[in-house]
């Protein structure tokens, strides 16, 4: 009885520390690119460090640090409706993906670099596609194929600047303009607060005509009227 | 000084105009301003059949704030975390984001405000004076509209009356477990005016058979005519081939029209009238501004799609401000503009 119970204990601690993983294993750590092309050609270039030997396409996104929203679809994982301020909405993202009937319209592209650097559109999405040590990932807002030409990870890191010591969870990021230009990542605020000022007087002015408007109103009726 | 209500086509016209913010989009500003019109008329237009529809306005509160918690445990995207789920609970699992709070407060804001629009055209219209206004062909459709819309007001005052008895009868309701004993005369109360009015109905000849079956045929071959030109319109519309949509819901409206003319061509029942009801100069104004501050919402949607969406994913940004926008959606306290009396609820 007791060696079956150590015999369990046993299995037990070895199942733990092989999900966990060995101390030694955190030291090989994965790093992929991740390359964003935006409509007007703007171009993003991330390097992502992992402690893990895989991780989601979604994942590596999401540990970019790029503002992201998703809709989940069911069994297929997350659909990505936008990176940053490009994309769509939540119910067009929803109900067609961004799509319109307009068969050129854009949505989120998911391709991969494949042999030879050039870029292979991915059949599964974000959520199901695994990325290994040294694999770009590339998304793209086109309803055709990436602009983009032939690329390789040794050109992200190059555009990212990242030190030749990289340690898990670093993310160097470059923004580049449509020319190959670097940039400064563009500004989220769309509306100055002059204009949100101007929104809050025009909204008092409305509530004030209608609060003048009823009191003339009741003024003349009383406030509460029952007759015909 | 006027007495006469306003007429139930200015107030459909009117909910149809503010009922465009809303489901166009979750800007704040001409949320807001849609809000503090639709408060106003209310306010303004208040009588004593309100007391029924004040209960619907609380329940839309609390639906609203329901679906403010079902958003922000439901939809972890965004960029301003505030706190954490355990990423092992299915669905709620995730982090909770200020995006996701706000959309569901901007949500709940328009639920809010159609709530109110809608609940103030329905308390100000007279049922009996739209039945009137209704052409004889779809007559039938008007009575049952009629009947489904007083429904909720109805049961709402029968549990109002049946409390009050009971409360005479030394039994107050003090919490949920009160309800019971008030199920069984709730249920018999529906049951005898669904009885009363069946009876009330028939005797007036509504529902009778057909007097001309033959010219079915064509009414169907319209109706199906102009469903398929509407399902058609509706799809170029969606796929941004407006100019085709619009002919193609052209030819629904026309078809409608046609098939209605049909209908009355080939029945003989015409529901008894007394009185003739005409818009007044009040009237023609409240429809002649409702609809160009829709089309002018229409317009601006069309020229300046984030004056009235926004949505705060991914990130957070001020929503964009469009005066006019505003400014249009004001026009529609024009209720106000002609001092009026209300008269009672009419159920």
């Amino acid at each position: 009885m007791t060696s079956l119970l150590l015999r369990a204990v046993a299995t037990v601690l070895l199942w733990a520390v092989l999900s966990v993983g060995l101390p030694g294993q955190a030291a090989n750590a994965g790093e992929a690119g991740l390359v964003v092309e935006y409509g007007d050609g703007t171009t993003t270039y991330v390097l992502v460090v992992f402690p893990e030997a895989e991780i989601s396409s979604l994942e590596l996104l999401r540990r970019s640090g790029l503002s992201l929203t998703t809709v989940s679809s069911g069994g297929l994982g997350e659909a990505i409706c936008s990176i940053e301020r490009e994309g769509c909405s939540l119910a067009d993202c929803s109900s067609n993906l961004c799509q319109t009937g307009d068969p050129d319209s854009p949505f989120w592209k998911f391709f991969r670099v494949g042999s030879g650097g050039s870029w292979v559109m991915q059949p599964l999405g974000a959520s199901a596609t695994r990325v290994q040590d040294g694999q770009l990932d590339l998304w793209s807002w086109t309803g055709g194929d990436s602009a983009l030409a032939e690329f390789d990870l040794q050109r992200v890191i190059e555009r990212t600047v990242a030190p030749a010591d990289r340690t898990d969870g670093d993310v160097f990021i470059a923004w580049f303009d449509a020319d190959g230009n670097p940039i400064n990542p563009p500004s989220t605020d769309s509306t100055g607060d002059d204009s949100l000022i101007t929104g809050l007087l025009f909204l008092a002015l409305i509530g004030g005509i209608g609060f003048l408007m009823i009191r003339r109103q009741r003024r003349l009726f009383g406030p509460l009227e029952s007759g015909g | 000084m006027m007495a006469r209500r306003i007429d139930p086509r200015a107030w459909l016209i009117w909910g149809i105009a503010m009922s465009l913010i809303p489901m166009l989009g979750r800007n704040p500003f001409p949320l807001a301003a849609a809000l503090l019109v639709a408060i106003a008329v209310r306010s303004g237009t208040s009588q004593v059949g309100d007391m029924g529809w004040n209960r619907l306005v609380r329940l839309a509160l609390l639906f609203g704030a329901i679906g403010v918690v079902f958003n922000v445990i439901t939809y972890h995207g965004g960029d301003r975390s505030i706190a954490e789920l355990p990423a092992w609970i299915p669905v709620f699992g995730g982090p909770i984001t200020l995006n996701a709070l706000l959309f569901g407060l901007l949500s709940g804001l328009a639920l809010i405000t159609l709530v109110i629009v809608w609940s103030t055209v329905a308390a100000r219209v007279d049922w009996s004076d739209l039945i009137r206004v209704t052409p004889p062909a779809l007559s039938g459709i008007a009575v049952s509209s009629s009947i489904a819309v007083t429904l909720a007001p109805k049961i709402v005052e029968s549990f109002r009356e049946i409390r009050e008895v009971q409360a005479i009868r030394g039994f107050p309701m003090r919490g949920p477990r009160d309800l019971a004993p008030m199920v069984a005369p709730l249920l018999t109360l529906g049951l005898e005016r669904s009885v009363t009015l069946s009876e009330a109905l028939e005797s007036r000849g509504f529902g009778g058979p057909e007097s001309s079956p033959a010219s079915g045929y064509r009414r169907s071959a319209l109706i199906g005519g102009g469903l398929t030109s509407l399902a058609l319109a509706v799809f170029l519309i969606a796929t941004q081939r407006e100019l085709a949509g619009l002919t193609f819901l052209l030819l629904a409206a026309i078809t409608a029209w046609l098939a209605i003319r049909v209908r009355a061509t080939e029945t003989t029942w015409r529901p008894t009238r007394y009185r003739s009801t005409t818009l007044d100069r009040r009237d023609w104004s409240i429809i002649g501004v409702s609809m160009l501050s829709a089309v002018s919402v229409l317009w601006i949607n069309r020229l300046d799609r984030d004056a009235v969406f926004y949505e705060p994913y991914p990130a957070i940004v001020s929503p964009t401000v469009n005066v006019l926008l505003l400014l249009v959606i004001s026009l529609l306290l024009i209720p106000l503009a002609h001092p009026h009396r209300q008269g009672d609820a009419t159920w």
